[in-house]
């Protein structure tokens, strides 16, 4: 049995693979993970986040589709808005959607789970690229803590069909659950 | 000994920006960077209470006074400001219209020339904003980053590794940063190619506004040409990017100015002489004709056919036929139709 790449317990049933670079690479999924991170459609060939979008989708109809994105949402079933609600702030993700605006930089952190396919269609793209402050030397981080930074970074790069990097991640995952 | 710069300085000023030089400045009026930075455990300020815009006000000030790069800025208070003052900030680009707004637990930080301007409680904490003349982008950034480095050393900036800047708006996150370029491109509307190269721009990732940003018409045929991305595309490469593009875009202007002048060089000249015939002589003249006709003489001037002593003074006009220019010039509120004429007796007496 093949196990699945997310959540390393249920037997992989999508098999997802991309060439890039000559270099083939594949992603196992387990049904839930699959259907949690819309790869079912990513199978079926579908895109999950509509390119033509992301020039001309306001803002508000980005927030509209957050729902959708990141949450189990059952065929024949409203889409559920995730109750959260930012410990620095207390904005709740609802508020969020609709004031289209954070409440402050912990909402980051808070929603995280939720804003990957958000910032995708913005921005076509979910990793920082330039400058940082300057600061002091980053302060050491657990294994633990780097394993669920991991994961995390994992399941953003499925959820923005970033295969070859969630292979990559895979690897480093298994590297260090193996230690 | 320089004098400190008051808000009345500003109104005898030429703002850094107006200087008409610099690469390309015929075409290019300005170049314009600003980035969005905000405080960490502290509220965005259309989240935040009164209390704490005041404080984060407090912050930010006291992390200014310790630049050596912003010494002997104006700080004003919004709370301190009449509206016409506002307006006055507006119309020379130093603020922002939203910022203009209600709640005004706000200042403003504007540096000598006006080449540095800090919103402080716009959208984000802050808004750093630099603006040269002409296509300047390089110079922007250098001075800009300057700030922004004086600045964190004083202030705790909120930012991840993996997102980078975080900001009010996800619009924004990222670098933070928005690049932009003044252009004036009278040909390019004239031949109606205007269409095609919007089309072709946002093509490209990059946005087109107004003379005063997001939602303004473009009067007087500029364009604010700026980067829409600001997230996995560094500062650096978003700027070049952009640079590549103006300059394709200045180089398209140029062939049609070519175009116009040798296959319809008599009704090119007759437009941009009535145009200046009517500037000269009007007794009252609104502000929208005023940047239509305006727009036809900076053509006259660029392509030699006008004569002006003061090649400034082209950009200058545009902001000094603004309604708070003109009051503040008077010393008093004007109605619309003693606007009209104040106008005109100010265009009278630049020609
Ligand atoms: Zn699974
Ligand atoms: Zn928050």
């Amino acid at each position: 049995m093949i196990k699945c790449d997310l959540c390393s317990k249920n037997e992989a049933v999508f098999h997802l693979s991309e060439v890039i670079n000559g270099k083939s690479r594949e992603l196992h999924l387990c049904e839930s993970c699959a259907r949690e991170k819309g790869a079912e459609q990513l199978a079926l060939n579908a895109p999950l986040i509509d390119p033509a979008g992301t020039a001309a989708g306001s803002l508000a109809s980005l927030l509209a589709g957050l729902a959708d994105l990141g949450t189990k949402t059952p065929p024949g079933q409203k889409p559920v808005t995730p109750k959260i609600t930012c410990s620095g702030c207390g904005m709740t993700f609802a508020q969020f959607r609709k004031a289209g605006r954070f409440g402050c930089a912990s909402c980051y952190g808070a929603f995280s789970r939720y804003l990957t396919p958000l910032l995708r269609r913005i921005h076509g793209a979910v990793q920082y690229s330039g400058k940082s402050p300057n600061r002091k030397a980053p302060k050491r981080i657990s294994a633990k803590e780097r394993l669920l930074r991991l994961k995390t970074e994992l399941q953003s790069a499925v959820s923005a069909e970033e295969f070859e990097k969630a292979a990559a991640l895979r690897d480093k995952i298994r590297l260090l659950e193996k230690k | 000994m320089k004098q400190p710069l008051t808000f009345d300085s500003l109104l005898h000023q030429t703002g850094e920006w107006l200087r008409s030089t610099g690469p390309h400045h015929t075409i290019v009026l300005s170049s314009r960077i600003r980035l969005a930075r905000n405080l960490n455990g502290q509220p965005f300020p259309h989240w935040a209470s009164s209390a704490q815009r005041t404080k984060i006000v407090r912050k930010v000030v006291a992390a200014v006074g310790k630049s050596s790069f912003l010494k002997g800025s104006l700080i004003l208070p919004m709370k301190k400001l009449s509206a016409l003052d506002k307006q006055f900030l507006v119309e020379r680009h130093l603020i922002s219209r939203d910022f203009a707004q209600p709640p005004d637990e706000k200042a403003v930080v504007i540096s000598d020339r006006e080449i540095v301007s800090i919103m402080i409680n716009e959208e984000d904490h802050l808004r750093l904003q630099v603006m040269q003349s002409g296509l300047r982008l390089d110079e922007a950034w250098a001075i800009l980053q300057r700030i922004d480095q004086e600045l964190e050393k004083q202030l705790d900036y909120a930012f991840r590794d993996d997102w980078g800047y975080l900001t009010a708006c996800p619009t924004n996150v990222g670098t933070g940063m928005r690049a932009s370029c003044m252009l004036h491109l009278p040909c390019l509307v004239m031949t109606r190619q205007m269409e095609r190269v919007l089309n072709a721009i946002s093509k490209l990732g990059m946005t087109a506004r107004g003379f005063y940003g997001e939602g303004t018409e473009a009067s007087g045929n500029f364009y604010q040409l700026s980067n829409q991305v600001t997230l996995g595309i560094s500062e650096t490469d978003t700027i070049n990017q952009l640079d590549r593009i103006i300059q394709k875009v200045v180089e398209q202007e140029e062939a049609a100015r070519k175009v116009l002048l040798k296959n319809h060089r008599e009704i090119l000249e007759d437009k941009i002489w009535r145009a200046y015939g009517t500037l000269r002589s009007a007794a009252q003249i609104s502000s929208g004709e005023a940047v239509k006709l305006l727009s036809l003489v900076r053509l006259g001037t660029d392509i030699g056919r006008i004569p002006v002593k003061d090649p400034a003074l082209m950009n200058r006009l545009f902001v000094q036929i603004q309604p708070a220019y003109l009051q503040k010039l008077e010393g008093k509120i004007l109605s619309p139709d003693e606007r009209d004429k104040r106008r005109a007796q100010l265009l009278r007496e630049a020609f």
